[in-house]
């Protein structure tokens, strides 16, 4: 099993650094330079030329690509061209935060969705599967950001229940994971339904029947076992909308996370901010997605198999 | 060879009646088609049943007010016509959201099509890149893409489908691997029909389907994802109308004027939610095993 | 105790859904006695699997309906009895062999389990509603019993016990239709129903999985319904065969009625006319002209007459009954000669 768990952190390296490459390049092209944003556009032009060499901005591309890799290895990912603060550090204040509410929010999701996608599979055409499956394409469609605006308005300002903002306390989260998990958990549970569904018309389960098991053990010990893996699969893909998700919610309910850095970074221009936290993102999307593929390791014996050892 | 292509067609002709049949029984997904076109018709004749004018003109004598008979969903800051500005912003945002989701198919198809036919190298290569590509968060990476090039339409419709292209990328080229399989690729192969002629009559033809379902219900989530740029001040730039910018815009507003953020919401529901029902039956219609 | 273990008399279902109504099984009687081997013959869609899931209870459940008729296995109605009754007998009594065995086995569970479970889920204390068949964490003197009954039918279908902890994709295919024989047999019930067992292996596979079906039936005096569209598998395992059509039964009878009788109906005659026939020469198959009738719209009169060689006026109007004559029955108006009186058929 552990040959597996290797190979697929090998194999996840290129991948980071195909990431990484992308968004240097991408951020690359912006305008804008480090010398007219830091000493200012009123500056002498010598000076700015000169603060541009001496932080390597003429350098070639790739050059500059090693040595920021370098400096990401060492978990130095540059000076903020605003604050002049180390980005690392301004990144680790904020991070928790998003990973919070991205991570609670997927929590509720997948809590809420899962559940209800099996039950409203197992029970197909009853009324229940109907009501639910109607309930669930509406509440898909509600985008986060406006449910979360909605709300702050009747929790927050007309009853005075919750905090709209800020990260004093945990109630100050309840907000951003409701607003964002709803239709997230509306996604789930189609999903889960769908992959339920194909489950339970495969060929072995009628052979379960045939042993003459009652339904349940049909249904939990045979079919979830084996939707688990494509549920489990999406519910990994789905991490990413989330996050981008959790960017947003950021905004709407000004909680000093990742996501807000990232877009007063966009407006500010500063270039190593908004570099630092799209590679901090993506890196935790990916390492997502490892553990999705490590948990198959562990539930699908045809991989242990094929790894053993 | 005359009475084999014509009861080809005669055969495609009747597999596409007998989808848009099962699709017309479903109801949800037909009212969802006749909102998604009702939509799209205001997005092409907005302007003309109601004038631009009253979207931007800003009247400060009439700002913040509540909802009436002269102004349906009230006014904003600027003392512009919510209504108006809600119809109108069906252009933007629908715009963008169809014209994204064709791109993204488009490009999507050929990436899945080179690589599910030239195999090996080809598809290695290619699927890496998607791979790449795809563990960057859709939002994150338009949010980087539209950092770069600046907040326009055409800046959104490039950063968007850029960032949606590995989903269809992947569909596509599943599909399509599928259908090699297929026995009658392989008699084809068999009476030497050349590689372009097999993709373009059997594979392409055939992929469609699944990947069409991908389309539309991608839309919604284009739809979404431009809202959400605009919200952040990186998308539609005002005083052009979009939903996600009239919310923006609102949000101030949130405890003295709610009905500034209620309106342009339900109208991304509206929108979201007919294209979601819409594909749903697509599905359904197109491959009616998955209902049962 | 009589000699009758099943007796299935005028079955009728359908499937029904939104579109169509699909009328999978007309009024089919036949009976299957202790230790015998019933043959059920038939193209693809002529009802066969339909009426093995009905006597098992396993029909999709919002789509299968049971119009008429009646099931009676050791002299109780199975249609009659409620659920909780029928999954008691189902894999004790009665047991099904499905045909695709590559995707008969759940992947995630090891094939001893598979087995074990089979075993568990009718040991009384189970039976009775208790919860777990959750095999591995049962406890002592059960686990022993059960684990030995295990190696005992691995042994039985040819697969060494010490393969019991391996999983499903491990296995060829043909060694996974032994799991799925071992499952069946391992409550040794009293009636088999082999749903096309061979069909998807091997030629030699298939003579191998035959030889050892038949080897367990004598040894544990199993009935079986063996489905099959293979004349050949017909002719070296069952004692009385069903020729099935357009979900009617339009022939039965003792092997030597089949095979050897100069009386047979017109589509069992053109079942056996197109086999290939080693020793003649001859430069074109002969097969049935046309195709079975849609089961949503099946023709007034005899269902085969449309692609009857010998089809008369009457066919097309009027139904045609049994006709009986000893052990054979046949339902086609060229042996109704009129006064023969409808009756049972010997046993």
């Amino acid at each position: 099993m552990y040959k597996y768990f290797l190979k697929r952190i090998l194999q996840l390296i290129p991948v980071l650094i195909g990431v990484t490459f992308i968004i240097f390049f991408l951020m690359t092209l912006s305008p804008g330079d480090p010398g007219t944003a830091i000493l200012g556009a009123s500056a002498p032009p010598e000076a700015i030329q000169a603060f541009n060499q001496k932080v390597g901005y003429n350098d070639p591309f790739l050059t500059r690509y090693g040595r920021y890799m370098v400096g990401l290895l060492k978990f130095d990912l540059g000076n903020s061209y605003s604050s002049g603060q180390s980005v690392s550090g301004e990144i680790a204040a904020r991070f928790p935060t998003t990973l919070k509410i991205a991570a609670f929010g997927m929590l509720f999701a997948v809590l809420v969705g899962v559940p209800l996608g099996i039950f409203s599979a197992v029970k197909q055409y009853s009324a229940l599967d109907n009501a639910a499956r109607v309930i669930s394409i509406t509440l898909a469609a509600i985008p986060f950001f406006w449910l979360g605006l909605m709300m702050i308005y009747w929790f927050s300002l007309k009853l005075h229940l919750l905090p709209s903002f800020g990260i004093s306390s945990w109630k100050n989260f309840i907000l951003p994971v409701v607003s964002l998990g709803i239709p997230y958990a509306a996604r789930q549970m189609r999903m889960a339904r769908s992959c339920m569904l194909e489950t339970i018309r495969q060929d072995y389960v009628r052979t379960v029947r045939a042993k003459g098991a009652p339904e349940k053990v049909v249904i939990w010990k045979h079919a979830f076992k084996n939707a688990l893996m494509p549920i489990i699969t999406l519910i990994g893909t789905q991490f990413g909308m989330l996050l981008g998700g959790a960017i947003v919610t950021e905004a709407v309910f000004s909680m000093p996370g990742l996501g807000t850095y990232l877009i007063t970074g966009i407006r500010a221009k500063d270039v190593n901010a908004v570099m630092g936290a799209t590679i901090v993102m993506a890196i935790s999307f990916c390492l997502v997605m490892l553990v999705v593929d490590l948990c198959y390791a562990v539930i699908d014996p045809r991989i242990k198999a094929k790894y053993a050892g | 060879m005359d009475s084999h292509s014509a009861s080809r067609k005669r055969k495609k002709q009747s597999q596409a009646k007998e989808v848009w049949r099962r699709l017309k029984k479903n109801r949800p997904a037909v009212i969802g088609m006749v909102i998604f076109l009702f939509l799209c018709f205001l997005a092409v004749f907005g302007t003309v049943l109601i004038p631009y004018s009253r979207s931007i003109d800003q009247v400060i004598s009439n700002r913040l007010q509540a909802p009436s008979a002269a102004h349906l969903f009230g006014t904003d800051a600027y003392g512009r016509d919510q209504f108006a500005r809600v119809i109108h912003s069906a252009r933007m945002s629908m715009t963008l959201g169809v014209v994204t989701a064709f791109a993204a198919t488009a490009i999507g198809l050929i990436i899945g099509a080179c690589s599910s036919f030239y195999g090996k190298a080809v598809d290695a290569i290619l699927m890496r890149c998607v791979d790449v590509l795809a563990s960057i968060p859709t939002l994150l990476l338009a949010l980087v893409i539209v950092a770069t090039m600046g907040a326009s339409l055409k800046n959104l419709i490039i950063a968007i489908g850029i960032s949606n292209i590995p989903g269809f990328a992947r569909i596509s080229r599943s599909t399509m691997l599928g259908i090699r399989e297929e026995g009658y690729v392989e008699a084809a192969k068999a009476y030497g029909a050349s590689d372009i002629r097999i993709m373009a009559k059997y594979i392409l033809p055939n992929a469609i389907g699944p990947v069409i379902v991908q389309t539309t219900m991608s839309i919604a989530d284009m739809i979404l994802a431009a809202a959400s740029l605009s919200y952040l001040g990186l998308g539609i730039q005002p005083p052009t109308p979009e939903w996600g910018g009239m919310l923006n815009a609102g949000k101030e507003y949130l405890q003295q004027c709610p009905y500034l953020l209620t309106y342009p919401g339900l109208a991304i529901v509206l929108a979201s939610l007919s294209i979601s029902l819409f594909g749903d039956g697509l599905r359904d219609a197109l491959d009616p095993r998955l209902k049962t | 105790m009589s000699d009758l273990l099943l007796e299935v008399k005028d079955l009728e279902v359908i499937y029904k859904t939104d579109l169509e109504t699909v009328r999978a099984v007309n009024k089919i009687s036949f009976p299957v006695g202790r230790g015998e081997t019933v043959g059920i013959v038939g193209e693809t869609g002529a009802g066969k699997t339909t009426t093995a899931l009905t006597i098992m209870g396993l029909l999709p459940q919002n789509i299968g309906r049971v119009l008429n008729g009646s099931i009676t296995f050791d002299g109780e109605d199975l249609l009659a009895l409620p659920e909780r009754d029928k999954r008691a007998i189902r894999g004790r009594k009665i047991s099904m062999i499905f045909q695709n065995p590559m995707t008969s086995l759940d992947p995630l569970e090891t094939i001893g389990d598979q087995i074990a479970e089979a075993i568990l889920l009718h040991e009384t204390s189970f039976a009775q509603g208790k919860k777990r068949a959750f095999g591995g964490l049962y406890a002592g003197e059960l686990r022993a019993r059960t684990e030995a009954r295990v190696d005992e039918v691995l042994t039985l279908v040819g697969i060494p016990p010490a393969r019991k902890r391996e999983y499903p994709h491990q296995f060829s295919g043909g060694m996974k239709q032994r799991v799925v024989i071992a499952i069946a047999l391992a409550c040794e019930p009293e009636l088999l129903i082999a749903d096309e067992p061979t069909t998807a292996l091997d030629v030699t596979i298939q003579a191998q999985v035959l030889a050892m079906i038949d080897d367990l039936r004598q040894k544990l005096g199993t009935s079986m319904v063996m489905i099959t569209h293979d004349l050949g598998i017909v002719a070296q395992t069952c004692d009385k065969v069903a020729v099935m059509y357009a979900g009617e039964i339009i022939e039965y009878g003792r092997l030597e009625d089949i095979f050897e009788s100069p009386k047979n109906h017109p589509y069992t005659v053109g079942l056996f006319g197109s086999i290939p026939n080693i020793e003649t020469q001859t430069e074109r198959l002969s097969p049935i002209n046309g195709l079975m009738p849609d089961p949503t719209n099946l023709p007034e009169g005899c269902f085969f007459s449309p692609r009857c060689p010998h089809c008369m006026e009457i066919c097309r109007k009027q139904h045609p009954r049994d006709v009986v004559d000893g052990t054979h029955r046949i339902k086609c108006f060229l042996f109704d000669s009129g006064d023969c009186p409808e009756g049972e058929v010997e046993h």
